[in-house]
C-alpha cells in the first residue's frame, strides 16, 4: 500500500491556503488534505487570514485521532479543538480555521474511508479500471466548515445564507467512457457535517481540494473529467506517486496544453494495487 | 561483464546506439533524481596507483551514501583503457556496495577516454529521458577520472560535443555538470591536453591533481560527492547546482 500528498499553489492566489500530507502514524496509513478558506466568512472577522496556518493545524489535530477515523466515529469536535488550541498559541484568530478537511484511512476488509467537511473531491479507481467521483459544493461558494463549531452563535446565520449542498457524480467505464454527470442538489439541513464515504475494494483512492475543478484553457473551464484522465494515468504507482503524476502534469502537460489552475490544488491518495 | 549481478536492471539503447543498463523505472518510488555517472581510466598507465584511485571511488561513494540525498541518487560506473566496461548500471546507493568495487581498477591497455565521456554522457540522456518520461524530475553529473591522453578511441572531440548537445537537447535532464579530473598529472603536454579537451568538449568544470598521495586522493573523493551532493539539491530548481572548489 502506498500514500502520497502534493500541493501547489494556484494561480489568483499570493499565498498557498491548501495543505495535503500522507504517512504512517502508529500503523495507520492516512492521506489528507485541508483547504483554507480565502474568501469573506464571517461578518465579525471580514476575511480569513491564516488560514494557510489554520489548513496545517487541522491536519495535524486530525493525523492525532486516525483510530477514531478507522472505527467511523468522526471526531471532528476534539479535531477541531485540537486545532483551535495550536492556533490559540500562534495568536491567531478563530478565523484561521476556516478550512476543510478531507481525510482518507484504509479500513478492514481492503476498503478505504474517507471522512470530508467542506468541498472538495473524492474520485477512486477501481481495480478493473472503472473511475468514479463524487464533487461537494455548498452553495454560496460558503462550505461548512469545522470551525463554525467553535462559533455557534454563526451558526444560524450560515444556515439561513446557504440552503443547499450540491452533489455531483460521474462514472468513467474502459468501455465506454465518460458518462453524463450527475448533478444532485440537496438541502443542508439534511446534510450531516462530515461525509462518511466507504469506498469498497478500490485500486486507488484520491482526494482533492475544489482546486481541482479550476482549472482553465483560456477563459474556458476544463471539465473535470478530463482533469482526472491525466492525474489517474499513473506510469507507476510505487512510492511518491502522486508527487510525480501531479507534478508532472502541471509543470508539463498543463503549459503544453495551455491549461491553467485558478485555484490553489491539493490531492492525497491511498493506493492499494 | 559487470562486478555485480542485477536482478532488476533493464537494458536501455543510448542515443548512439549502445546499450547500457538500468534499474527498472517502474520499481522507483522517489519523485526526484540525480544520475551520477563516474568513468575510471584503468589503461596501464594508472597501475601505480590503481589502488589509490581504488579507494578514492569507494571513499567517493561511501560519502554519498551518507548524504541526505542518498535516496535520490542512481550511480552508473563504467571503466575504460582500450575498451568500455559497464561495471554496473544505474543502481540506488543502497545497492552499491563498497566491498564490490574492489578490484574494479584493473590496469592494462590504452585511454579510450573520449569514447568513454561519449558512452557516459549518453547513457544519462537516455536515462533520464526514460525517468521524465515517467513523470520523473532528474538532473545529472558525471566525471571522468583519467591521468593522461586520450589513446584509441573511436570517437573525435566532435561526437563527444554531439553527445553533450544531444544530453542537452534531450529535454531529458533539467541540468548536467560534467567534470573531467586528471589525476597525477606531471607532464604539461598531458596537463594541456586535458584542458583542451575540457575546453572543446564543454565539460563544466577540469580539476588537476598533480599527484596520486593518499590526501590528494582523499581530497579528491571529498570533492567528487560534494559535487554530487550539490548538483542533487539543485534538482527541481531547472537550473545546475554551482560549481564546487577543488
Amino acid at each position: 500500500m502506498e500514500v502520497d500528498s502534493y500541493f501547489r499553489i494556484g494561480k489568483h492566489h499570493s499565498m498557498c491556503q491548501d495543505y495535503a500530507v500522507a504517512g504512517h502514524r502508529g500503523g495507520v496509513p492516512f492521506a489528507m488534505l485541508s483547504d483554507g478558506c480565502s474568501g469573506v466568512v464571517d461578518p465579525l472577522e471580514p476575511g480569513s487570514p491564516h488560514t494557510d496556518f489554520g489548513s496545517r493545524f487541522l491536519v495535524r489535530a486530525a493525523m492525532q485521532r486516525l483510530p477514531a477515523l478507522v472505527e467511523g466515529t468522526l471526531p471532528w469536535l476534539p479535531i477541531v479543538g485540537d486545532a483551535w488550541d495550536m492556533a490559540q498559541a500562534a495568536h491567531l484568530p478563530k478565523s484561521s480555521m476556516d478550512a476543510t478537511l478531507i481525510a482518507a484511512v484504509p479500513v478492514p476488509g481492503r476498503r478505504v474511508r474517507v471522512c470530508q467537511t467542506g468541498d472538495g473531491v473524492v474520485a477512486y479507481k477501481t481495480q478493473a479500471g472503472c473511475i468514479r467521483y463524487i464533487s461537494t459544493s455548498f452553495g454560496e461558494n460558503a462550505p461548512y466548515y469545522l470551525s463554525y463549531l467553535l462559533k455557534p452563535q454563526l451558526l444560524n446565520g450560515y444556515f439561513n445564507h446557504v440552503r443547499e449542498v450540491t452533489l455531483t457524480t460521474n462514472s468513467f467505464y474502459p468501455a465506454s467512457g465518460w458518462g453524463v454527470p450527475t448533478v444532485v442538489p440537496k438541502p443542508i439541513s439534511d446534510f450531516p457535517i462530515c461525509q462518511n464515504i466507504v469506498i469498497e475494494e478500490p485500486a486507488i483512492v484520491l482526494c482533492f481540494s475544489d482546486g481541482i475543478e479550476s482549472f482553465y484553457s483560456g477563459r474556458q473551464q476544463v471539465p473535470l473529467e478530463q482533469v482526472l484522465d491525466q492525474i489517474f494515468a499513473f506510469k507507476n504507482t510505487r512510492g511518491e506517486f502522486l508527487s510525480r503524476r501531479c507534478h508532472s502534469f502541471l509543470t508539463r502537460f498543463c503549459p503544453e496544453q495551455g491549461w491553467w489552475h485558478a485555484d490553489d490544488f491539493s490531492a492525497a491518495g491511498i493506493c492499494l494495487e | 561483464m559487470p562486478i555485480f549481478a542485477d536482478d532488476d536492471a533493464q537494458s536501455f539503447k543510448s542515443g548512439s546506439g549502445f546499450h547500457f543498463s538500468g534499474v527498472n523505472i517502474s520499481g522507483l518510488g522517489a519523485s526526484e533524481y540525480t544520475l551520477v555517472g563516474i568513468a575510471c581510466d584503468t589503461s596501464s598507465s594508472v597501475a601505480g596507483f590503481a589502488a589509490e584511485i581504488e579507494g578514492c571511488l569507494k571513499s567517493a561513494i561511501e560519502s554519498c551514501q551518507r548524504s541526505p540525498r542518498a535516496d535520490n541518487l542512481l550511480l552508473r560506473y563504467i571503466t575504460f583503457n582500450s575498451s568500455i566496461y559497464e561495471q554496473h548500471g544505474f543502481r540506488p546507493l543502497a545497492d552499491c556496495h563498497i566491498g564490490k568495487y574492489t578490484g574494479t581498477v584493473r590496469c592494462g591497455g590504452q585511454t579510450v577516454l573520449r569514447d568513454a565521456t561519449a558512452n557516459l554522457v549518453d547513457s544519462l540522456a537516455a536515462y533520464g529521458q526514460s525517468l521524465i518520461q515517467n513523470d520523473f524530475i532528474a538532473n545529472g553529473i558525471f566525471v571522468v577520472i583519467t591521468d593522461g591522453c586520450d589513446v584509441g578511441s573511436t570517437l573525435q572531440v566532435r561526437q563527444v560535443v554531439d553527445a553533450m548537445k544531444r544530453a542537452m537537447q534531450a529535454e531529458a535532464l533539467e541540468s548536467i555538470v560534467s567534470i573531467l579530473i586528471g589525476v597525477n598529472v606531471q607532464d604539461t603536454e598531458v596537463s594541456q591536453h586535458l584542458e583542451a579537451l575540457k575546453r572543446d568538449a564543454g565539460f563544466t568544470q577540469y580539476i588537476e591533481a598533480k599527484d596520486a598521495s593518499p590526501k590528494t586522493l582523499a581530497k579528491l573523493a571529498d570533492f567528487i560527492s560534494k559535487s554530487v551532493s550539490s548538483q542533487s539539491q539543485s534538482v527541481g530548481s531547472g537550473g545546475p547546482s554551482q560549481a564546487i572548489a577543488f
